[in-house]
């Protein structure tokens, strides 16, 4: 089976020959390639050259072509801020007095460079990984992209205090969200991860998430013509098991906090799941440990198919070292061999 | 009307955003017990069950964003920032490091300000200016937010310049990395770290031998 043979195969809710594994790896290619942070993400042909080295070195089965989650707001007109020991940020806020987004304007993707870039890197990566590979894309959700565009803090005075300004803002992201998702698809992106961090109840209770976040999600997503991934970013899934299906999303991607058992009862033939390896603490990883973790997830979420291995936040620190990522892959490779006779 | 009534009757109002009830207990609190003494008691008991809530997964954070702002105005409104009943001892400072994201250093705002802490706020901190700042000698007790890893990280060059150079304050750090990696405020040198914000003021006390 190639790449996406295998992970097609989880998706319909059987066994491929072994558990599909996303490394969501995005600075460690600036270092696979000897480039700093910024300029790697500034050359679409690194990041393609990249994400195909890191694909060869671990023998994961996709191409992930996230780059920065500040990237939607630079093309907004946002600065970011590059650094040499982990993903850049954004240096400052879209929105400085709420006022503001009365006059926000979305941006075209053929007018924003950064976004540009990013297409080419994709339609770089699809060249060599054709149809054997899946390409995720990404798009910050609209739900969840004011955190980066108001800051927390004013977004959820926001969302509680300006009912009205609120879904001017959501009607602004998801029609930029729905055209940047569509543009990676049409680039050669197999599927879009749609990061939503906020929508976790970790992050807001479930009622209000019912009457916002969920409706802004089962609107946008309607209108992204490929399979969704919904990532909450290390937030909790399990209370939103019912509400991401009724989405129509595919995949939903669970914390390492999730309950997986309850988790994967919650879910199975309704959504894959996708996680949940500790991407903080797996900068600390022995090789026994990689194979501990390895081996927890694939026993309660493995069996049956309807699971890909990954880490629980959408992407890996940079400062996870090489040796730690070798370590999950070959564990992977180990023990997600199915049929899974070790767990008998 | 009994303490507990009262605590839930008031919990209740901050969870359902209710700024009207709210303000109308809190005033009726004030007026009975003193603006000082019910924020400590009553105004810190209910935000410490609300965080502890947060922390057993019953609650979500903007809920508990929400009631740490009410509560921050109203205390604001009974009790100003140089009304002589602040406590400024231990001297506090508060900061977010190499971050945007203030959500989590305006919880512990919010929560110290509620406990009458007189609290400086040094707002977004760069490595330097966090240095610089510690090197005045105007506070006993550094509170650090950080949402990114990379900043949390790089909290352990500010910790190693403070112990390096015998500099007389002690650094309590929260956010994200700290709580999906417990280990982590050890790893950078911090003296403490607190994972909901509204153990800040006991963790202060910890941390300054029970003052105030």
């Amino acid at each position: 089976m190639n790449s996406m043979q295998r992970v097609l195969t989880t998706l319909s809710f059987k066994e491929p020959d072994r558990v599909p594994l996303f490394l969501l790896l995005t600075t460690h290619g600036a270092r696979e390639l000897g480039m700093s942070i910024k300029d790697y993400f500034a050359d679409p042909e690194a990041v393609a050259e990249g994400q195909w080295r890191m694909r060869q070195r671990y023998g994961h089965d996709c191409l992930y072509a996230f780059t920065y989650a500040a990237l939607e707001t630079e093309a907004w007109g946002g600065k970011v801020d590059f650094r040499e020991d982990g993903p850049p940020n954004a240096s400052s806020l879209l929105v400085a007095h709420l006022q503001e987004i009365d006059h926000l304007k979305a941006p075209s993707i053929k007018g924003s460079p950064c976004l540009i870039r990013s297409l080419k890197a994709i339609r770089l990566m699809k060249s060599r990984a054709k149809v054997e590979v899946p390409i995720i894309g990404v798009v910050m959700s609209p739900f969840s992209v004011p955190v980066m565009q108001l800051g927390f803090a004013a977004y959820l005075d926001l969302i509680h205090d300006d009912k009205k300004r609120f879904w001017k803002l959501m009607e602004y992201n998801q029609d930029f969200c729905v055209r940047w998702a569509n543009a990676q698809l049409e680039a050669g992106a197999a599927a879009i991860c749609y990061f939503d961090p906020v929508s976790s109840t970790d992050m807001i209770p479930l009622e209000l998430y019912r009457e916002t976040g969920f409706v802004v999600a089962k609107k946008t997503i309607a209108g992204i013509k490929g399979p969704t991934a919904t990532h909450l970013a290390s937030g909790k899934t399990l209370r939103l098991v019912e509400l991401l299906a009724e989405t129509k999303t595919d995949i939903v991607g669970i914390s390492t906090f999730d309950d997986l058992t309850a988790l994967r009862s919650a879910s199975y033939g309704k959504l894959s799941l996708l996680g949940n390896l500790n991407s903080i603490s797996m900068r600390h990883w022995t090789k026994a440990t990689a194979e501990k973790e390895v081996k927890n997830a694939l026993r309660l979420g493995a069996p049956g198919g309807g699971f890909i291995l990954s880490d629980n936040h959408g992407e890996i620190h940079y400062s996870v070292p090489e040796s730690v990522l070798e370590s999950i892959a070959e564990a992977a490779r180990t023990w997600g061999r199915y049929p899974l006779d070790w767990l008998k | 009307m009994s303490n507990d009534h009262r605590a839930e009757e008031f919990e209740a109002a901050l969870l359902a955003v209710d700024r009207a009830e709210a303000r109308r207990i809190f005033m009726r609190g004030v007026d009975t017990d003193g603006a000082l003494p019910f924020m400590e008691n009553m105004v810190g008991l209910v935000l410490e069950r609300i965080g502890l809530a947060w922390e057993q997964e019953r609650l979500s954070l903007s809920q508990v964003y929400m009631a740490g702002r009410i509560c921050e105005e109203l205390s604001l409104l009974a009790l100003p920032s140089s009304h002589p009943d602040r406590k400024n001892n231990p001297r506090v400072a508060l900061g977010l490091f190499e971050d945007h994201h203030m959500l989590g250093k305006q919880m512990v705002h919010a929560i110290l300000r509620n406990e009458g802490f007189l609290v400086q706020d040094w707002g977004k901190l760069s490595l330097q200016a966090a240095v610089d700042k510690v090197r005045l000698g105007s506070v006993d007790v550094l509170l650090l937010s950080s949402l990114m890893l990379s900043s949390a990280l790089r909290i352990e060059k500010l910790c190693g310049t403070i112990k390096a150079e015998n500099l007389p304050v002690m650094v309590l750090v929260g956010g994200a990395p700290f709580r999906f990696d417990e280990g982590l405020w050890r790893e950078i040198g911090a003296d403490a770290m607190g994972s909901t914000a509204s153990q800040a003021p006991g963790l202060i006390r910890a941390l300054t031998g029970g003052r105030p």
